[in-house]
């Protein structure tokens, strides 16, 4: 029942759960069963070595997505506060245009730069309504 | 035996305590976890996160022709956190030498138990520039948005159409005018983010939680033009000097769409300052003043009475200059030199003269109920509906009030007295017989512009019809003859047809009188003395109002000189003399050529 090399009735794996029954205290039984543990404690360490090393390399992965994110957060952070203060430069100069257009359209300002170039309102006398002929042959 | 019994007894009393402070974990953390979690995440992201408010850009004001009137500057504002400030003592007096103001006083503000406290609102770029230079320990600056008014006004020191366009207070707020009435179009919608922020304040990208983006306020294009806007004001300016009086008022309003051009009153300010302006300066004259308007209601009389038929234009009334009523007796204003009146005279000739017995005959011939009706069917007695801040009413009594005299009532308000009306009511009542009897809206907003561009015009009530067509015409006729052969000659602009009148109007003040109360213990006679409004000597309103041109109506102008100095040779310059000085400009303007011949020069 317990031959060398096959799976036991009652193991699972290469972990002896201990459901099996006893093996009868032969020589022969004592030496399987020296072999037996040692194959499965090395097993046992080399099953543990690889959990071990895949979860370092995945908590690696993960510490270089999160610092990768981080960094990725904090640029584009940088990138929002320096594009917010383009934009309320922009905002600014358009203000400040919009307020000079303004000043320069008012009928106030025209006027003081028509009275620098010599400008005058025309006299009323000087100008004359041309009357349609009809007016004058009915 | 016992031993081993106690010790059973005592794992199965530790599996049960452990039992139950396992369950009791397990409750908590599926109650935190599970059913509560909602709440608890927002408790945990309300710690993190920081609620960031967005503003919304207020509004430009646009004039008719899309010149600006009113834009909205970024600026800084200076603010400080008392608890956090080092040297208050040593800040107070940096801080004076660049705000210019007290330090003793910023000393106070900065040593105080406030948490936070503004130093100085809306300061210059140069000011916010050495603010920041001082780097004070709690002491900070701020974005706030200051308005604009672009353009000077026509008096000096004042800003163009600033009781017109009202402003925006401290807090943002708009104030009178279309600032105070479009407040809400203006302003928009402020927005807010919700989001977590790092050690110096920035918002970290990809933490927002909620965003509510903001909208910003739509702009709004006025019907008022700037260059007839200062035209107006120059020449109620040049008016208000000559005339030594408390207050001009002008308006230049389109007759067939209600639409104002331009509205000017002097004094005026300027709303780049009005936290230093006199408050009483900010309400717009043409929209919340009443006053009584005297003669230039008569030809409303005639309209209402011509209207119901209650007279024709050919019929002859009597002027004995002596017009009994109950126990007041009308006489007219030209009683000096017509003491027994002018005889028979047709509706025309009550125009023409601005005849007071005249107009109360027609005005009892119509009925005090008819003539109620028709002031109120004209616009009188009611809000105009005008989109400026602060619009008065206007008082009209039924005859038969309890405050009113019946038919003294009736012969009063049918030329002008014994009412109270606005500047605006008028003109719109004008602009009904200029446009075939269609009572119109005024107003001054043309329409909107969203953030997307898109222009929404307004919407006004339809026009009411409120006298006959043929009405309107016959006085819009007799108004024209008032001008070429009546009293109101001065109005005259050659060339061109006016119809128009002329007003004058007692003006009521506080005066002082003495009262008998009672009597003391010796029978003698008890007087006090108390303060009544009555009209006083020399306090009056003289006013014009002119549709022009008359053959083919398209502005009601008027002129209001609200108390000018008045001598024994009369004002300065009255409002109809005023009028022909501004007609021709208004039509030079509009490049409205003559529609009488006699100024042409014909053509080869």
């Amino acid at each position: 029942m317990a031959a060398i090399g096959a799976r036991p009735a009652g193991v699972l794996g290469d972990i002896d759960w201990g459901f099996r029954r006893p093996l009868r205290n032969t020589r022969s039984a004592r030496a399987a069963r020296g072999y037996r543990l040692r194959r499965t404690s090395s097993r046992r360490r080399a099953a543990g070595l690889s959990l071990a090393l895949v979860m370092i390399v995945v908590s690696a992965m993960l510490a270089a997505l999160y610092l990768t994110q981080s960094s990725r957060i904090a640029s584009t952070g940088y990138q929002v506060q320096r594009l917010e203060a383009q934009l309320g430069q922009l905002e600014a100069e358009r203000q400040a245009l919009l307020l000079q257009i303004g000043q320069a359209q008012s009928p106030a300002t025209i006027e003081a730069r028509a009275s620098e170039l010599g400008l005058t309102p025309l006299p009323d006398a000087s100008v004359h309504f041309a009357s349609p002929l009809s007016d004058r042959h009915p | 035996m016992l031993a081993r019994t106690d010790s059973r007894i005592r794992a199965v009393v530790m599996l049960v305590v452990v039992a139950l402070v396992a369950s009791v974990i397990g409750y908590r953390l599926v109650w935190w976890q599970v059913i509560d979690r909602e709440r608890l995440a927002n408790m945990g992201l309300a710690q993190l996160a920081h609620v960031q408010q967005i503003p919304a850009a207020r509004g430009v004001i646009f004039d008719r022709e899309g010149l600006i009137l009113a834009t909205s500057l970024s600026t800084e504002s200076v603010f400080a956190t008392p608890p956090t400030v080092a040297d208050p003592a040593r800040a107070a007096l940096m801080l004076g030498a660049v705000l210019g103001t007290d330090p003793a006083q910023l000393q106070a503000t900065l040593e105080s138990e406030a948490a936070w406290t503004w130093l100085s609102r809306r300061v210059s770029p140069e000011t916010a520039t050495l603010v920041r230079a001082l780097s004070l320990p709690g002491i900070g600056l701020v974005t706030e948005p200051r308005r604009v008014y672009t353009m000077n006004g026509a008096v000096p020191g004042t800003t163009l159409g600033a009781q017109v366009l009202g402003f925006v207070n401290v807090d943002g707020v708009g104030q009178y005018g279309v600032e105070g009435a479009e407040d809400a179009v203006l302003a928009g919608t402020a927005g807010s983010v919700v989001a977590q922020e790092d050690v110096a304040g920035r918002l970290i990208a990809g933490s927002v939680h909620e965003l509510e983006a903001p909208v910003n306020g739509a702009d709004v294009t006025l019907t008022i033009d700037a260059g007839l806007q200062h035209l107006l004001e120059e020449q109620m300016a040049d008016n208000f000097t000559r005339n030594r009086a408390k207050g001009v008022t002008g308006l230049i309003m389109d007759v067939h769409s209600g639409a104002i051009l331009a509205l000017a009153s002097v004094p005026t300010f300027d709303a780049n300052a009005y936290p230093t302006t006199d408050p009483a300066l900010f309400s717009n004259p043409a929209v919340s003043r009443q006053y009584e308007p005297g003669s230039v209601l008569k030809a409303m009389t005639v309209a209402a009475a011509l209207d119901a038929g209650a007279i024709t234009p050919t019929d002859l009334f009597l002027d004995d200059n002596k017009l009994k009523v109950y126990d007041v007796t009308i006489s007219n204003a030209d009683r000096e030199w017509y003491p027994n009146g002018h005889g028979l005279i047709t509706p025309a000739e009550v125009l023409a003269m601005s005849n007071n017995v005249g107009a109360a005959t027609i005005g009892l011939t119509l009925g005090g109920q008819q003539l109620y009706d028709a002031l109120l069917r004209y616009g009188f007695g009611q809000p105009t509906g005008v989109d400026i801040a602060g619009e008065a009413a206007g008082v009209v009594h039924h005859p038969d009030d309890p405050g009113a005299a019946k038919e003294v009532t009736t012969a009063q308000n049918s030329f002008g007295q014994g009412l109270s009306v606005t500047v605006l009511q008028m003109a719109a009542a004008y602009a009904a017989i200029a446009n075939g009897g269609q009572l119109v809206t005024p107003h001054v907003v043309a329409g909107w512009t969203d953030d997307g561009g898109i222009f929404t015009p307004r919407v006004l009530p339809e026009a009411e019809q409120v006298m006959q067509p043929e009405t309107a015409a016959t006085v819009l006729e007799m108004l024209t003859g008032a001008i070429d052969n009546g009293i109101a000659s001065a109005a005259a602009v050659p060339g061109y047809s006016i119809a128009g009148k002329t007003g004058t109007a007692q003006v009521a003040g506080p005066v002082q009188v003495r009262v008998r109360t009672g009597t003391d213990a010796s029978g003698q006679a008890i007087y006090e003395e108390i303060t009544r409004q009555a009209y006083i000597e020399g306090w009056i309103d003289s006013s014009f109002i002119g549709i022009a041109p008359a053959s083919d109506p398209r502005f009601v102008m008027m002129i209001l000189i609200h108390r000018p100095a008045v001598s024994r040779s009369g004002i300065g310059e009255r409002s109809d003399v005023a009028f022909s000085q501004l007609a021709p400009l208004v039509f030079d303007y509009f490049g409205i050529p003559p529609d009488r011949t006699a100024p042409g020069v014909a053509l080869p």
